[in-house]
């Protein structure tokens, strides 16, 4: 099935080609998904919402840009809306925690994020790396991910962020300089 | 200045630790529980849709409750009339005792 016929499938709203939609794209969902959200459990509810999006939303869809790179800027949008939400919901708990937690003790404590995908001799180096791409900004993060995780060539990218080809090299320049940075400081402390 | 070296080789490898990432997969039957959630929202959207309804018959309830009650109050206060006539008629009031007419 071709971009074509998926999109007039899906407009015409035919249970076929959601399913199909649904099963070519749900891993590379969950996948640019996880990578941002960092939680298995979370990631597969919004990869869940981003399909909800997806038919939903299918009518506005003009066919100005391909679907797959429409669905990586749903799901990168959803997955950074979701990472917000839980950075704010544990700054509250940290501060609930602060006001009526038993000597001010951290009652909220991240879990280390290990991609399943990583080759086993790089889990412990993966999930440092991962804890640096959290301090990323949102465009840097989105743009490191699709590269790295998913595998996205740059051009590929301008399609989902909708910028230049300059913008996404810029980007991708910025994000590296701001991981060795981050690692160095890491490294050296330990 | 080897411990610089060894903070680069580390650096360098950590960026190099997501060469060869296998695509992470969602659990399977995805589709079944994705079509559970979209048939439950559509149940919350009909059940919304029915809201309105919902309300409108509670003010129903409010507005019949206030005339019950009002119909209540001014009946048992008409109910009461015929003693008041009584108390009247014999002079029976509080202040009729210390009258010094």
């Amino acid at each position: 099935m071709n971009d074509l016929e998926l999109l007039q499938g899906l407009q015409s709203h035919q249970s076929v080609a959601f399913r199909y939609l649904v099963e070519h794209y749900q891993t590379k969902v969950f996948n640019t998904v996880l990578a941002i959200v960092q939680h298995p459990e979370e990631a597969e509810d919004v990869a869940q919402e981003v399909f909800m999006e997806v038919y939903e939303s299918i009518d506005k869809f003009r066919g100005e840009a391909r679907v797959s790179s429409w669905i990586y800027r749903i799901a990168t949008t959803k997955a950074l809306e979701a990472y917000r939400k839980k950075k704010a919901q544990k700054r509250w708990g940290g501060f609930l925690s602060s006001l009526f937690g038993e000597n001010n003790e951290v009652m909220y404590e991240p879990i280390d994020f290990v991609h399943p995908g990583v080759e086993l001799e790089n889990k412990e180096r993966a999930s440092v790396l991962f804890k640096a791409i959290n301090q990323l900004s949102d465009k840097q993060k989105i743009a490191f991910t699709l590269h790295h995780v998913e595998g996205l060539s740059y051009q590929e990218i301008t399609e989902v962020m909708q910028v230049s080809l300059s913008s996404v090299e810029s980007l991708m320049f910025r994000a590296k300089t701001n991981l060795k940075s981050l690692l160095k400081t890491y490294y050296t402390s330990q | 200045m080897e411990k610089n070296y060894q903070v680069q080789e580390e650096i360098k490898r950590t960026l190099q630790s997501l060469e060869g990432l296998k695509p992470a997969e969602p659990a399977p039957f995805f589709y079944t529980r994705l079509q559970a959630r979209m048939e439950k929202k559509k149940g919350m959207k009909v059940s919304w849709r029915w809201e309105p309804a919902y309300a409108y018959a509670f003010l129903g309830v409010v507005i019949f409750l206030n005339v019950l009650t009002i119909y209540q109050v001014s009946h048992r206060s008409s109910n009461a009339e015929p003693g008041e006539q009584f108390v009247n008629y014999y002079g029976l009031n509080y202040f009729s005792g210390f009258d010094t007419n």
